[in-house]
């Protein structure tokens, strides 16, 4: 899962970015709400997270003008403000949830998870394609009932197909979607990934298309 | 008179009752007096007249008795006339009898006139006369007192029943005035209870004339105003307390949560606890901080105290911080100089003003310092070269918790609290500060005291 946070306060921001990394989250920052919005606009992100009190552009005004571009960006808002009224104010202007400061890891982690299944995968925490299983909140997938041991690119690489289930994703949107924006990879990895997926799972569940991307059906 | 309860209205009432009744008393019963004095001064002169009318007309007899002459216009009615001789105080003559009446010893009193009690007639006024011719003797006219006396009483009656009809009467008066001053009071006190710390925007509605209820809730509202005010800061204190709380609260809590997901290394755990520490030091510098706002509050006592030797002192204390980022520190000017005001409230000044200039100079750079004297104040200046603050925010940096966006962005350390701490002490030494700035050149901050 591919998140954005913008934060300004530098703990804070380090504290999640290292948390949410270390759960395997592909994580980019901005600490300004310009720099937030310039990001969601021109990156794709499964899940925003912004905080309200801003430089520049505060956080609430961020969400209302990406909203009236159009990005529909799942945002979870994350701020020391926890009066009704802020909540209201928030979830009004197009925020999918709302966090208030100090919050549990676990918890932001659970919420993040329940908008990416709300968003992405349409609702569902558990699919079954042919004779594979992917249990999205355990991140186990299991082959004929059998665990299979991925990698964490592995498997983000799976759930990122397994969103976008029927269209083609390109090398670049995989990119995009596994690494962040300072990470630089050669495209060879992700066709390593691929042909490693094809081994542990099947070799007709990820189809390509030449010059185009890759599939599940 | 409702004793129970203690209003305002009860008592000026009461007062205003017990006030106009005694002095209804003390005038009528002199005013009584006098009509009774009036009305037996007029008796004693009818009876005088017709005592002398008498003496005149008295005509003896052959055997020394003498006739009264009748006439029916005297002044009163009725009268009775009787004359007594001189020698022996016999009875010469009568128009009526007097004979019941122990007369003999008024005749030789001095006093002419006396108001005599009787079983016949009452009351009865007599007036006693001499007479030398034609014979030597007394005459003695006396008239009953009942027609008088009864007009008295009927006036004493009237006096009774419009007294007390007089007193009610202005008594109601009273009430209606009295009520008049007291509804705006009523009303004071009806919106005075219903305004509650939650509830200050009620206002009292202004009467329509200009007296002193007018300027009582002038006043009143002015005070609900002032309250609202504070009150509302207070509420900002407490936002800006917590937000600014709830930030290292939110990291440490997700540090720890998130060291504790896993097995990690103990290069991780070092890492994790370094963080959680400094957190916790920014906690307590942090809440350090606010105390020192209740501590300068309570900062009023006043000696004699050497400026510059204050300020030489705050500059060597914070020497090392500015040698840590190699800042150098110039004393452009210190003068001698000498106040009666708090040393606690002007170091304060000083070590937030020049601590605050190390944290925005950046590297390598100089802060300038000057204390001096010129003809109305004592001024404390120190030039940075630092960061800057931009036009727009130099009203507001003053302001609790508040930190400017590039301060915010370069991470210095502060809550935004040491230019409030500074403002608050200059307020109580009434003293001032002047803020001068340029983005990206420095800033020069000037004390007035």
């Amino acid at each position: 899962m591919k998140v954005l946070i913008i934060e300004d306060d530098e703990a804070i921001l380090n504290m999640l970015k290292r948390g949410l990394e270390d759960e395997d989250f592909v994580v980019d920052v901005a600490t300004n709400g310009e720099d937030g919005e310039y990001m969601a606009e021109n990156n794709n992100y499964d899940v925003i997270i912004l905080d309200w009190m801003l430089p520049n552009k505060e956080g609430i005004e961020v969400l209302k003008s990406i909203r009236e571009k159009g990005i529909l960006t799942p945002v979870l808002m994350l701020t020391a403000k926890d009066t009704t009224d802020n909540k209201i104010q928030g979830l009004n202007s197009g925020a999918d949830d709302y966090l208030p400061k100090p919050f549990s890891f676990d918890e932001l982690l659970a919420r993040l998870n329940a908008i990416y299944r709300r968003s992405a995968l349409k609702g569902s925490n558990k699919i079954v394609i042919g004779n594979i299983e992917i249990d999205f909140d355990s991140k186990i997938v299991k082959k004929d009932g059998k665990i299979v041991d991925l990698t964490a690119k592995e498997y983000e690489l799976l759930e990122f197909l397994v969103a976008n289930r029927g269209s083609v994703v390109s090398a670049e949107m995989i990119q995009e979607q596994l690494w962040n924006s300072e990470e630089f990879i050669t495209s060879n990895v992700i066709q390593v990934i691929i042909y490693r997926l094809r081994n542990k799972l099947s070799k007709d569940l990820i189809k390509s298309k030449r010059n185009l991307g890759y599939f599940i059906e | 008179m409702n004793k129970h309860k203690e209003s305002l209205k009860s008592i000026i009432l009461w007062w205003l009752g017990t006030f106009i009744a005694l002095l209804l008393i003390i005038f009528n019963t002199i005013f009584y007096e006098m009509l009774k004095k009036s009305f037996y001064k007029k008796v004693e002169n009818s009876l005088a007249i017709i005592a002398n009318q008498t003496k005149d007309n008295i005509t003896p007899n052959t055997d020394k008795v003498i006739t009264i002459p009748q006439k029916l216009d005297y002044p009163i009615s009725p009268v009775m006339i009787s004359v007594f001789g001189a020698k022996n105080m016999r009875l010469i003559a009568k128009t009526a009898t007097l004979m019941d009446i122990p007369i003999y010893p008024y005749l030789k009193s001095n006093k002419n006139f006396f108001i005599i009690k009787n079983k016949q007639y009452g009351k009865l006024a007599v007036f006693i006369s001499r007479i030398i011719s034609p014979i030597k003797g007394y005459i003695v006219v006396a008239t009953p007192m009942y027609r008088i006396d009864a007009k008295l009483q009927d006036i004493l009656i009237k006096m009774l029943i419009l007294n007390p009809v007089l007193l009610v009467v202005l008594l109601l008066g009273a009430t209606m005035i009295i009520d008049r001053i007291l509804n705006p009071i009523k009303e004071i006190t009806k919106v005075a209870n219903e305004i509650s710390v939650g509830d200050l925007d009620r206002m009292i509605p202004l009467p329509s004339q200009k007296d002193e209820i007018y300027e009582l809730v002038q006043a009143f509202n002015k005070m609900v105003i002032r309250l609202r005010n504070g009150i509302e800061m207070i509420e900002r204190f407490n936002s800006d307390v917590s937000h600014e709380l709830k930030t290292p609260l939110t990291v440490l809590k997700g540090e720890i949560e998130i060291a504790l997901r896993k097995d990690r290394d103990i290069e991780y755990y070092k890492n994790s606890l370094k963080i959680a520490l400094k957190e916790v030091n920014y906690l307590i510098e942090m809440v350090e901080e606010m105390l020192f706002f209740t501590k300068v509050e309570n900062e009023r006592k006043v000696e004699l105290v050497e400026l510059d030797s204050l300020l030489l002192k705050v500059i060597s204390n914070l020497k090392h911080k500015a040698n840590k980022k190699n800042i150098n520190i110039h004393i452009k000017k210190i003068e001698t100089i000498q106040i009666s005001s708090n040393p606690i409230l002007l170091q304060t000044i000083f070590i937030n003003i020049i601590d605050n200039a190390i944290k925005y100079t950046l590297e390598n750079k100089n802060i300038y310092i000057s204390l001096y004297k010129d003809d109305e104040n004592i001024i404390f200046e120190v030039e940075d070269e630092g960061i800057g603050i931009k036009k727009e925010e130099i009203a507001k940096i003053t302001e609790r918790f508040y930190r400017s966006e590039k301060s915010r962005n370069r991470n210095i350390k502060g809550f935004g609290l040491g230019l409030s701490i500074v403002k608050r002490a200059l307020e109580i030494l009434k003293g001032n500060i002047i803020i001068e700035s340029e983005e990206n050149k420095g800033t020069k901050i000037k004390i007035l005291l």
